[in-house]
């Protein structure tokens, strides 16, 4: 937890970067905190955007490898992923945040999520960094959204790459 | 005094004590059997009964569960009794003793699931006394015992018990489903390693020959540079000899791993087949408690059976096993019910009075047979015609060309029942389809043969494990699939097509009225870059129906771990699960049955719904829902529309009682409580007219009581579905076991006077 001299810098760290530090789990931005609770997030790109997941929340990161597609499955369902010999449902960000449609590139990643009895993960384009967050900051989802995409959302917060929205994972995971 | 908390050892005092008392009713129908034949077999299981009742009595004590220990130590007072005065046991006897097992259970179940109200049953424990009481006054000994004395006769008896060798103690460990779940899924992982490491031998290889081919080159230039000794030859030597060395180690090191390679497929091989027979049960599981309900249900029809079961010990995927236990009920019922004759009417017919039942398991390769056989009446192919022809299953022309074994299958349609008056336990002809259903499901098929006066068998054909399933894995559009061996019935190519032909629709008709569907189409799959000219056609069934699946090409037959597909694609239908490839790849399974109602949906599908050989089963079945929730009603709709029957929502039961008679129906689903006009006031309405009486009803409602459960089966219903369980799959398949899938014969016909609707005045 002392491994303070390999700050991330920038704020697009190569996703290689990004998986490191998610194992060193450590304090990696912002001013120095009161003694307050701080919560660890995982911020992640999808698009141009910055999203967050509550650690507590994920299982594990893995790069995207043969996604198998599988015809007549709901838009939010991108397919199915062998992870290691299980079988995941990996979910489409893009699709259910009503993004612009994309295929998954190569560099994508699967978030592997915790706490679901069939497993499941999400798409995401690349790992941004760990970001220690007070949880007195969190706001909730600007009202310029439409409702849709706030219900997606418990908040969001600054981080320094912007605005992180905070996924609530599982209405993301129902709809 | 603060009471130890007991709440920790109700779940092992519940599986204890069911234990108990399956040993107890298994010793009490020996007893049943034994009485004034055999004394020593008699004694033997009185003296197991004591014990059992015994130790029940003491558990439950412990427990503060005096309820059941009270009925415990009413049994052991009977049998203590009866030792001494065995007349005391007659038929009535058992009845009533049969009947506090009953008690017993419920309460345990019930006590299993939280619910810790006691037993109810004053006038059991009256007539259990009543029974004692007269027994002394007439045993031979002088009463003169006081009931500390009986007590003490009480506490003495496992002692006598005891004397005996222990029966036979099991050593077993209770493991969470979850943890052996865990282990199944890295099973395959490790199957998966193990073929990785195949790869690597097979690299190794290649770095070896090129290792061996640089030694060459370095011998041959060594050779080259001929005698000299100047430093270069110096070191071509000595670099020569060290790349031989290193080849020889290679060689070596090759061999090694090669060896461990094969052990080690070896081992994972052997720990997969471990932990498949980790989920394995035996049969007895579910046999054990069949000379119980046969006994029964021989009293109920008047019936002289002699129960044969064989192959207990076998065993079964735990999954398996819990399923197929209703199915065998059902077929024990018909066999009672139908095909056992009464003992006059066998003796007329020169059989023994005593009808012989048959039940037995045995595995065959990778599969399981379960079959119950009877030497009753058999079926009668008369009564079948004229049964079908009632029901609307099939026309009198139609059936003089059909062979004997079609007639036979006719029987598994939904609603068929060759009894034209329905009795309380074999229901209203909802059985033999339940049995086909479920066993499908579970990857099986069902096999009937009947010889008229002779008997009939019913066997049930089952995969042994569910983790593993045989599947076809086809291709299209350079996409693997995977069809359950099970509904494959055959592959064959089609004639070659003319060049450029494009199979503009999913539908085709085969030669021979088969329709034909391209899984590409269906499935909206870009082709392969290169279209196969001749496709090859693979020829499913499911339930009823018969179709070709038009695929690029077929390819091996595999076994698969199977996995379903749940979470976020739970909702779809099109497949029932995937599964893992031996080159990690993911392959989806084909539901055979979704694929064909897929078909049936698509633009083409009225073409599909043409050329059906049962050219009725398509017609889209319409279900009346009653619910005077909004919410819960749309809910029910949007499933069954999206499911293909056609649907409409009546807000309260009088409105739909009105709406039952506009339209032609051929379900009704209702919740209970409805203003103007509940549920069960509906369903027996319902029944009542004569018009209506034949609609299933299904009620599906919050109440979960076993007397409203009761009270909807005695009002009529078919099924009782609860809300609190309430999920889409249940409901569809619940719906289907009662009309099939969107596929319902000739309704207005099924509907003429005389079904076998069972009348609800009484």
């Amino acid at each position: 937890m002392t491994n303070d001299e390999a700050q991330p810098s920038a704020p697009e760290s190569v996703p290689d970067e990004g998986l490191e530090a998610i194992e060193r789990q450590e304090e990696a931005a912002g001013p120095p905190a009161p003694p307050r609770e701080r919560l660890a997030y995982l911020g992640f790109y999808v698009g141009q955007e910055v999203y967050g997941l509550p650690l507590g929340q994920l299982r594990e990161v893995a790069r995207l490898t043969r996604l198998r597609h599988i015809p007549g499955a709901p838009p939010g369902v991108a397919g199915l992923v062998n992870l290691r010999g299980e079988i995941v449902c990996a979910l489409d960000v893009r699709a259910i945040l009503g993004l612009s449609p994309q295929a998954p590139a190569d560099s994508a990643f699967l978030v592997a999520l915790r706490d679901f009895d069939d497993p499941v993960g999400l798409i995401v384009d690349s790992i941004a960094d760990i970001y220690s967050i007070d949880p007195e900051e969190i706001e909730s989802p600007p009202t310029t959204w439409s409702p849709e995409r706030r219900a997606c959302f418990v908040g969001t917060i600054r981080v320094p790459v912007g605005m992180m929205g905070l996924l609530d994972v599982h209405r993301v995971v129902k709809t | 005094m603060t009471r130890l908390d007991t709440s920790a050892f109700i779940g092992k005092f519940v599986d204890e004590a069911r234990d108990r008392l399956k040993a107890l009713s298994v010793e009490i129908l020996r007893l049943e059997q034994a009485a004034g034949t055999d004394q020593s077999l008699t004694d033997r299981a009185v003296g197991e009964i004591l014990r059992q009742a015994h130790s029940l009595k003491g558990s439950a004590l412990m427990l503060g569960l005096t309820d059941i220990s009270h009925l415990a130590h009413q049994l052991e007072e009977l049998f203590i009794a009866a030792k001494r005065a065995p007349q005391l046991l007659d038929g009535r006897a058992f009845d009533l003793l049969l009947g506090a097992l009953d008690v017993l259970s419920d309460r345990i179940d019930r006590l299993g699931r939280g619910d810790a109200n006691p037993i109810e049953a004053a006038d059991l424990y009256q007539q259990m006394s009543a029974l004692i009481v007269p027994a002394k006054a007439s045993a031979s000994e002088p009463p003169v015992e006081s009931p500390s004395a009986s007590r003490k006769a009480a506490m003495e008896a496992p002692e006598a018990g005891s004397t005996r060798p222990l029966p036979g103690l099991r050593h077993s460990l209770r493991v969470p489903m979850e943890k052996l779940e865990g282990l199944t899924n890295l099973a395959p992982e490790l199957v998966l390693q193990s073929l990785k490491a195949s790869e690597r031998h097979i690299e190794l290889r290649r770095l070896e020959t090129r290792l061996s081919r640089l030694r060459d080159r370095v011998r041959e230039a060594r050779l080259a540079s001929g005698a000299s000794t100047s430093g270069h030859a110096a070191d071509l030597r000595e670099y020569a000899d060290s790349l031989d060395a290193i080849c020889r180690r290679m060689r070596e090191f090759l061999v090694d791993f090669s060896d461990d390679r094969v052990r080690l497929n070896l081992i994972t091989e052997e720990l997969r087949q471990n932990v498949i027979e980790l989920t394995m049960l035996p049969l007895s599981t579910v046999f054990d408690a069949f000379p119980r309900s046969v006994r029964d249900l021989a009293r109920t029809f008047d019936k002289d059976v002699a129960l044969t079961i064989r192959g207990r010990e076998t065993e079964l995927d735990k999954k398996i096993i819990e399923q197929i236990a209703e199915p065998l009920v059902h077929m024990i019922r018909n066999a009672l019910d139908h095909g056992l004759e009464t003992p006059a009417e066998r003796i007329e017919s020169g059989k023994p009075g005593t009808g012989q039942l048959l039940i037995w398991a045995e595995q065959q390769g990778n599969r399981m047979l379960v079959a119950v056989r009877d030497d009753g009446r058999g079926i009668d192919p008369n009564a079948i015609r004229e049964a079908a022809i009632r029901r609307g299953l099939a026309s009198a022309t139609e059936m003089e060309s059909w062979t004997p074994v079609q007639l036979l299958d006719i029987i598994f349609q939904p609603g068929f029942s060759t009894r034209s008056a329905a009795t309380a336990i074999s229901g209203r002809g909802v059985g033999m389809d339940i049995v086909k259903s479920v066993v499908v499901r579970l990857g099986g098929t069902v096999r009937l043969q009947s010889e008229p006066g002779r008997g009939t068998t019913v066997v049930l054909d089952l995969p042994l494990s569910l983790a593993l399933l045989r599947v076809v894995l086809v291709e299209t559009g350079e996409e693997l699939f995977a069809l359950p061996t099970a509904s494959v019935r055959r592959i064959f190519r089609l004639a070659p097509r003319a060049p450029g032909h494009q199979p503009g629709s999913a539908v085709e008709v085969g030669d021979d009225g088969t329709p034909l569907i391209a899984l590409s189409v269906l499935l909206q799959i870009p082709p392969a870059a290169i279209v196969e000219s001749r496709p090859t056609v693979v020829v499913l069934e499911a339930g009823d129906s018969r179709f070709g699946l038009i695929v690029d090409a077929v390819q091996e037959e595999q076994e698969l771990v199977f996995k379903e597909l749940r979470g976020p694609l739970r909702s779809q239908r099109t497949f029932a699960g995937a599964a893992l490839l031996g080159n990690g790849d993911i392959v989806p399974i084909l539901d055979v049955q979704a694929v064909f109602e897929l078909a049936a949906q698509s633009p083409a599908g009225p073409a599909v719904a043409a050329i059906e050989p049962r050219a009725a089963a398509v017609r889209r079945c319409k279900v009346l829902l009653a619910d005077d929730s909004l919410v819960a009603g749309e809910l029910q709709k949007n499933i069954l529309l999206a499911a293909g029957y056609e649907t409409d929502l009546a807000h309260d039961g009088a409105e739909a009682f009105e709406m039952l008679h506009q339209k032609e129906w051929d379900l009704l689903i209702t919740d209970v409580d409805m203003p103007h006009l509940s549920g069960f006031e509906l369903t027996a309405l319902v029944r009542a007219d004569d018009r209506l009486r034949d609609i299933p009803v299904i009620i599906v409602t919050g109440r979960d009581s076993i007397d409203d459960r009761r009270r909807g089966f005695e009002v009529g219903a078919d099924a009782y579905v609860l809300k609190r369980e309430f999920d889409q799959v249940q409901l569809l398949d619940t719906v289907r076991q009662l009309i099939g899938r969107g596929a319902s014969p000739n309704a207005a016909l099924s509907r003429l006077p005389g079904g076998t609707g069972p009348s609800a005045h009484d």
